[in-house]
Formats: C-alpha cells, sequence, structure tokens
C-alpha cells in the first residue's frame, strides 16, 4: 500500500496536475487582485480553449504545436471581448453585477460550444502521450512532462511580466488602490483589459496542454470554476504566488486522494479544505500580503 | 469624585504597522459633556472604533458602568445604550426619515425576529411609541414636514441632522458623536448646539469629536486632547486650549 | 385600496393559471403551467435573499435537491402522508440552510457567492456517489403519487390546484415577512448593514433567517417537484435550475414585489411556446442576462417602479 513507487508515481502526477491547476487559477485571482471582480466565465475560458485546440488539430489538421500557437491569440481575443463585455461596463457598480455578467458570457459560451460541437465528449490525442520513459522505476508520461515544464514555463514569464513590465507595474498598482491610479494618470481600462487578457491566455494555456488527458466535454468549465476558486481562495484572493502554491499542493492532495480513495472523496477534500480555510484565515495563505 | 460612566484603562490598537492609540487611558465623567480633539490622523475616529465595537483593539479595557465591553460586538455595544454616529454620513438611503428613526427604536424593541414577522398587538403597540417618538423627535429637529421622503434625498445638513435624532431614538445613556456638525453651515450649526443640550439635560451623556473649537467650549465641561494616539491632556475647555502643548501640536500638524 | 393590496394582487397568477386550465387545455399546457408554478416558489426563494438582502445566492439548487431527495426518500422507505412529510422536509431543509448559512454568511459577499455554489457542487458529487442512499446516477423512478390526509391525485388538473395552492402560501409568507417589522430589518441591513449593527442589529442573525426562510422555500419547491415529474437524479443540484432562476428574478426585478413571480411565469411559458431547444435557449438567456446587466443593473421590474413614481410626482 505504502509501496515508495506507488507514493512518487501519486507526487509526480500531483505535482504536473497541480501546476497546471495553479497556472489556470492565476487568471482568476489576477482579475479579483486587480479589479476586485469575481469572473465566473473562467471555467468556460479553459474549456473553449480546450475545445478550440481539438478543432484545430480535429478538422484544421494541424499538429499539436501550431493547434497551440493558434488557440493562444484566439483565447487573448475572447479575454478581450469578456472585458469589453462583462468586466469593463461594470467597474464601478456592485460585484454582483459583475458575477452575473459573466456568468452569462459563460452561459453564452458553454451553449455555443454545445451546439457546434455536441454534448458527447470528445478526445484531443498529441504525439506527446505515446511518449513515456522510465527513471527508476517511475513512469514519466510524455503529455504531462510537457505540461509541467510548459507551466513553469509560463509561470515565469507572467512573473516576469508582472515585475519589470510597465504594465505589470500598473497592474500592481492597480491592485493595492485604484483611486491612487486614477489620480497618477494610470489607465484602469487599459489595465483591466490586459489583467483578464493576460487571466484567458494563461488559462487556455492549462487548457490547451491539460486537454490530451481527459475527455473533452462543454460542462467541464463547471468543475474547472469549481477547482480554480478553491486554489484562489486557499492561495489567497489576489495572489499570484499563493495561486500557484495553493494549485500544486491541491494537485497533490487530489492525487493522493483519488489513488488511495475515490475521486469523489478528492473533490469533497477539495471543498471541506476550502471551508476551513474560509473559516480559519479567510485571506488565505498568502492573500493581502505578497501580490507576486 | 463625579463617578465615571466610561472608564478606559491602557487602550492600544495598532494597524499597519501604525499605532493609532497608544496606551490611552481616561474616564469619562457621568452627567457631563466631554469633547475630544485632536489633529488630523490623532486616532480619534479609531478611538471610537474600538469603543463602539467596530474594530477589535490590541490590549486594555473598558467599562461602561461597570461591565467590560471590550471585545463586544457592535450591535452588542449599542444594547447597552452606548451609541456611536460615523464621520461619514450613514443614514439608511432608500427608508423614510421616520422609518430611518422607527427602524432604531425597532433593533431596541427586544422582540425576535419570528415574532415581528407574526405581528401581534406587543408588535403594534410598539411601533406605535416608536412612531410618536419619532415624530416628537422630528419636530425638535424640524424635520418634521419631510418625514416621509427618503433619506438620500436629504441634503447633507438635513442628513446629519437625522443621524442625531436616530441617535436619540435608542433612549442612549451616551452618545458618541463623531465630528457631528462637520461641513455644517453656522446656523444649523447653532440649533444642533441647542438639540445637544436639551438632550444632556433631559439625561443623556455625550463624548463630541469636533475640530470647532466653539462648538466644544460651548458644550463641553471636560475636554481631551488627543496627539499620535496618546492623551496629551485633559481639562477644561479653557484650560486645554490654551495649553502651549495643544497649540504646538495644532501648529504642527492641521490648522483648526 | 384594493389595487394596492399586496395579498390580492398575488392572485393574478392564479386566476390567469385556472383561467387557461378551465378552457380545457392541452396536457402539455397544464405542464407548463405547472412547472412554471414551481419556478414561482423557487423564485421567491432567490427573490427573498437576493432581492431583499442582496446576497447572491447561487446555492438555492442545493436546497431544492435536498427538499426532492428528502421527499422522496420519506415516501418510498415511509409511506407517510405527505402533509406530515412536507412538514418534515421544510424542517429538514429549514435546519440545512442553518448549517450552509452559518458559515457561508460570516465571509465576505465575494466569498459567499462562491460557497454558496460550491455546496450545490458538492451535494451534487455526494448524490452522485453515495449510492446506497441516492442510487447515485440511477437516480429515483417512479416515486408514488402524493397522498395527503388520504386524499392522492396524479391528474394534471389537481397538480395545478396543489401547486397554486403552494405558490399562494409562498407568496403570502414573503408579503407578510416584507411588509413585517423584520422586512425593515432586511431593508436596513441591506441598505448599510455596518448601519444596522451599529443601532442595534444583529445583522448575521437577521441574514441567517431570511437565507433559511429561503432554503425551506426552494426545499419545499423540491418536494412537490420530486412527486410530480416522478423522477429526480443528482442533476437536479446543478447549474441549470440557477440559470434560469436568475434570468426570472433578476430580469423580472429583484427590487419589485412581484418581478420575480412575473420572471418565472414568462420564462417559463416563453420558452416552450417558442420551442427552444435547451442549448439555444441557454444561449438566449446569456445574452439577455448580459445586456441586462449592461443597461438594467436593477432589473426591468426596478425600471417600470420607477416610471411609475416619476409619474406620481
Amino acid at each position: 500500500m505504502f509501496d515508495p513507487l506507488f507514493v512518487a508515481q501519486l507526487l509526480l502526477n500531483g505535482l504536473v496536475v497541480g501546476a497546471a491547476y495553479g497556472l489556470a487559477a492565476i487568471g482568476l485571482t489576477l482579475i479579483f487582485g486587480v479589479l476586485e471582480k469575481v469572473n465566473f466565465a473562467h471555467g468556460e475560458l479553459y474549456m473553449l480553449a480546450s475545445y478550440c485546440l481539438y478543432a484545430a488539430v480535429s478538422f484544421l489538421g494541424l499538429s499539436y504545436p501550431l493547434a497551440v500557437l493558434l488557440v493562444l491569440p484566439i483565447m487573448s481575443l475572447v479575454g478581450y471581448g469578456l472585458s469589453r463585455a462583462a468586466i469593463l461596463p461594470n467597474m464601478e457598480r456592485p460585484f454582483e453585477v459583475t458575477v452575473l455578467s459573466t456568468l452569462a458570457v459563460a452561459m453564452i459560451l458553454q451553449s455555443i460550444v454545445r451546439l457546434s460541437a455536441g454534448s458527447t465528449p470528445v478526445n484531443v490525442d498529441t504525439v506527446f502521450e505515446t511518449m513515456t520513459f522510465e527513471i527508476a522505476g517511475i513512469l514519466f508520461f510524455g503529455q504531462r512532462v510537457l505540461i509541467l515544464i510548459v507551466a513553469v514555463l509560463a509561470i515565469a514569464g507572467f512573473a516576469v511580466i508582472l515585475r519589470y513590465s510597465r504594465i505589470g507595474l500598473e497592474m500592481r498598482a492597480a491592485a493595492q488602490n485604484r483611486l491612487a491610479c486614477q489620480m497618477v494618470g494610470i489607465d484602469l481600462k487599459r489595465v483591466a483589459n490586459w489583467s483578464v487578457v493576460c487571466g484567458a491566455v494563461l488559462t487556455g494555456i492549462a487548457g490547451v496542454t491539460m486537454a490530451p488527458l481527459f475527455d473533452l466535454s462543454p460542462d467541464m468549465g463547471v468543475e474547472i470554476v469549481f477547482k480554480s476558486f478553491a486554489v484562489v481562495i486557499i492561495g489567497g484572493m489576489g495572489s499570484a504566488f499563493g495561486a500557484v502554491i495553493a494549485g500544486v499542493i491541491l494537485g497533490v492532495v487530489e492525487a493522493f486522494t483519488t489513488g488511495y480513495g475515490s475521486v469523489a472523496m478528492s473533490e469533497a477534500l477539495f471543498f471541506i479544505m476550502m471551508i476551513l480555510v474560509l473559516l480559519v484565515r479567510p485571506h488565505g495563505l498568502f492573500g493581502r500580503t505578497v501580490r507576486i | 469624585m463625579t463617578e465615571s460612566i466610561l472608564s478606559v484603562r491602557d487602550l492600544t490598537k495598532s494597524y499597519y504597522g501604525v499605532t493609532a492609540v497608544d496606551n490611552v487611558t481616561f474616564d469619562l465623567p457621568s452627567g457631563e459633556i466631554t469633547g475630544l480633539i485632536g489633529p488630523n490622523g490623532s486616532g480619534k475616529s479609531t478611538l471610537f472604533d474600538c469603543l463602539s465595537g467596530i474594530s477589535e483593539a490590541d490590549g486594555g479595557t473598558v467599562s461602561l458602568y461597570g461591565a467590560q465591553i471590550l471585545g463586544e460586538k457592535p450591535e452588542a455595544i449599542a444594547q447597552r445604550k452606548l451609541i456611536r454616529t460615523f464621520q461619514n454620513i450613514t443614514i439608511f438611503p432608500d427608508l423614510s426619515l421616520i422609518d430611518n428613526m422607527r427602524v432604531v427604536a425597532q433593533a431596541h424593541s427586544g422582540f425576535g425576529f419570528l415574532r415581528e414577522i407574526a405581528g401581534g398587538s406587543a408588535v403594534r403597540k410598539h411601533e406605535a411609541q416608536a412612531t410618536l417618538l419619532a415624530n416628537h423627535l422630528l419636530e425638535e429637529i424640524e424635520l418634521f414636514e419631510l418625514r416621509h421622503r427618503k433619506a438620500g434625498e436629504m441634503s447633507y445638513g438635513q442628513q446629519k441632522l437625522l443621524v442625531m435624532g436616530m441617535a436619540m431614538m435608542a433612549h442612549p445613556r451616551l452618545v458618541l458623536f463623531d465630528e457631528p456638525v462637520a461641513g455644517v453651515n453656522p446656523t444649523l450649526i447653532e440649533k444642533m448646539k441647542r438639540h445637544i443640550l436639551r438632550w444632556h439635560s433631559a439625561g443623556v451623556d455625550f463624548f463630541i469629536v469636533e475640530h470647532n473649537l466653539r462648538l466644544i467650549m460651548d458644550l463641553c465641561s471636560t475636554v481631551l486632547m488627543l496627539d499620535q494616539g496618546r492623551i496629551l491632556t485633559e481639562g477644561s475647555p479653557e484650560a486645554v486650549v490654551n495649553d502651549p502643548r495643544v497649540i504646538e501640536a495644532y501648529l504642527g500638524g492641521e490648522p483648526v | 385600496m384594493i389595487y394596492r393590496n399586496p395579498y390580492l394582487i398575488m392572485l393574478w397568477w392564479p386566476i390567469l393559471a385556472l383561467t387557461i386550465a378551465l378552457t380545457g387545455p392541452s396536457q402539455y399546457i397544464l405542464h407548463i403551467l405547472i412547472i412554471a408554478g414551481i419556478y414561482v416558489i423557487l423564485a421567491q426563494s432567490l427573490h427573498l435573499v437576493l432581492g431583499q438582502l442582496g446576497l447572491l445566492s447561487l446555492g438555492i439548487p442545493a436546497f431544492f435537491g435536498i427538499g426532492a431527495y428528502a421527499e422522496t426518500l420519506l415516501s418510498v422507505h415511509f409511506g407517510m402522508d405527505n402533509l406530515l412529510s412536507l412538514v418534515l422536509v421544510a424542517g429538514i431543509t429549514f435546519g440545512s440552510a442553518l448549517v450552509i448559512g452559518v458559515p457561508s454568511l460570516r465571509l465576505s459577499s465575494h466569498s459567499f457567492v462562491i460557497v454558496t455554489l460550491s455546496f450545490a457542487l458538492l451535494l451534487q458529487v455526494i448524490a452522485f456517489h453515495w449510492i446506497s442512499l441516492t442510487r447515485g446516477a440511477l437516480g429515483f423512478p417512479d416515486i408514488p403519487a402524493p397522498s395527503v390526509l388520504g386524499f392522492s391525485w396524479t391528474d394534471k388538473n389537481a397538480w395545478l390546484i396543489a401547486i397554486l395552492i403552494l405558490d399562494i402560501l409562498t407568496f403570502a409568507v414573503f408579503i407578510r415577512i416584507k411588509t413585517s417589522r423584520f422586512g425593515r430589518s432586511l431593508a436596513a441591513t441591506k441598505g448599510n448593514e455596518d448601519l444596522a449593527r451599529a443601532v442595534g442589529f444583529n445583522t448575521f442573525r437577521v441574514k441567517l433567517l431570511a437565507f433559511a426562510i429561503s432554503g425551506t422555500l426552494a426545499g419545499i419547491a423540491g418536494a412537490a417537484y420530486a412527486h410530480y415529474i416522478t423522477f429526480i437524479d443528482p442533476n437536479l443540484f446543478g447549474f441549470s435550475v440557477t440559470e434560469n432562476l436568475l434570468i426570472m428574478v433578476v430580469l423580472g426585478g429583484s427590487g419589485t414585489f412581484f418581478g420575480p413571480m412575473i420572471g418565472a411565469v414568462v420564462f417559463t411559458v416563453l420558452p416552450e411556446l417558442l420551442r427552444f431547444s435547451p442549448e439555444f435557449r441557454t444561449l438566449l438567456y446569456g445574452f439577455l442576462l448580459l445586456v441586462a446587466m449592461l443597461r438594467f443593473p436593477r432589473g426591468l421590474g426596478e425600471l417600470t417602479s420607477r416610471i411609475r413614481r416619476e409619474k406620481q410626482r
């Protein structure tokens, strides 16, 4: 039962999935940190990216890397659209309005995908899936290694942007004090658009790297948004660093509960952990302090 | 020595690394109107926040007629008849003026929620009494004609008056007034002074934070001065206002 | 002032429904009316927390599902009189709402929305996997017809009357709450919660009671649904009910008395009349909701009541 190889395998799988969870959740926590809005279309962005990948591979016949390169600009356009349609117009209104408008966009995206691709689950195959290699008795699947590498690169890239670029500075400033930003001449609309687009692209990256691993269905967004919420809350709303850490923790926890228990238990565990954090330490692990 | 209605010992509150209230100790004499002055940022509102339960103090004790109230929730402290008003206008904008008044009485009625949903003669009777008191107070503060208008439509000065009336609806023993006349025109200030004196003679004590030194001099028998979270001095208004340390604190900080 | 009395105004819906029923309509039309009646109860449930307190609770399906499953289990395993089971179900959902409400209402409004949604999703997972209790994905087919004080029915006309009675009771409770002094506590809590507390209200308890009553209404709707449709499965806890409810309450007007009720009827009947596929309906609803948020954040009902007030000046 406690076979060290099994444990190591679970740990590895958990790290991989956790990195993807963290990557996906950065977008959500970014929008919350910078704009103080909750994006309920988050799960559908992930789902849309996966389906665009599927369409590119299955109907356009593109290879996996090319398909990914096609999907990412699409995701930034969708992110821009989401920002202009659902988030920007409601900046000064109570946040429930943004919840409802992003929910509306989620409904629109989900039904578009259902109408185009049907409700039966579909699958994407990539060449990486067949690659496996073994080190010290632990199986490394090509796609999972790719996920980990891409996630680390994407997170690092984002951290660089946040730390060293002009727009990253503006995002951090807006997260601290929107009024002060307006006074010094920071264009909040630009910051809002960039935040949402960044979030959409990061989530899209998570979606396209994870897509080959599981079946895709139009309602997969619900589970994604639920898990992303748990990651964001546990990591601390507004903290990208916290999102990554919490994502990895939850990925590993999920791997172990699934491995030793069941899928249902891992979902229940996500929820219980989220509730516990909210009751004991509502700001999560890193909320309100570190931004990066 | 007059007994004290409020006894504060070593009250401390810091946030974001700044000590806003620093070991504050004082007694509020019963049957008096006491003033609290100090430059902006000296910790006056934070002190009020700690006393009324809005903020959790880091240390010290506060006793109201002998009962320890530090750490209690704002609603519990209000039920003890310590009512606090706020610097920014706080009224219920969508309720009418008379409902703003009556809702305060309702909070102190002692009825459970299910009772209030069910209604009944006791509830109706309480509501009728609350309406009588509200009408009476509204007449005193000259807002009676407007009583069915929405509070959100009133002017700034009218809303400040309403806040005072609402405080009285709770039959308070001690009212903490946080800058009650800030931004109000001089005629209205004079009226507000008269209201406070009238209510005081009916048995209500006041603890008033104000920058308007004229008001403090006219109303208060004792004045406390707060600077950088510490009590600089306390005494009669004349003594405090002429204290060289007070003058320096004000000149060195915000002018009145 | 007859036209001002809300208890009389609310009768527009039962009168309309019964009038239609008296013309001898098809079973299909009766079915639509009954479903509309169930949604009227759910809409009031959401209205109580969203309209009266500004709390966006996405957890209504949690109580809808608990009510449905509790009623089903009580009927199937104990065969008890359904008036008694309805009372028990009301108690069970009230209790569940307290359990869910106590942690949720302490949180910031952002977390509240997330947690109430998550509770519903969690219950869905539990319903799928606690197979010994809920039969999992198979669900419960062949739920027996209701039996109240010996009187049983399956006829749709009888169902319509039963649902309309529940609607009248639900709405009467809602009107009573809103016009009572507790309704004023709700308004004060919604208008300025910090002030309400400073004035002496225990706003947490105010919110908790409203939340619990809201959950109970949803549970009663679930119990009725179970007996009428005679089949329940874990999808009851899913998001489609919430989608419909948001449209009904928000577009109907969450600031008004009757908005959600009108919304419930309109948005049950209209999609059926227009024969939309479920996907297309969701698409349309999404657009309507988006536009509504852009133009009328407080719903169309608020707009009409504002116009009426302008005319009165």
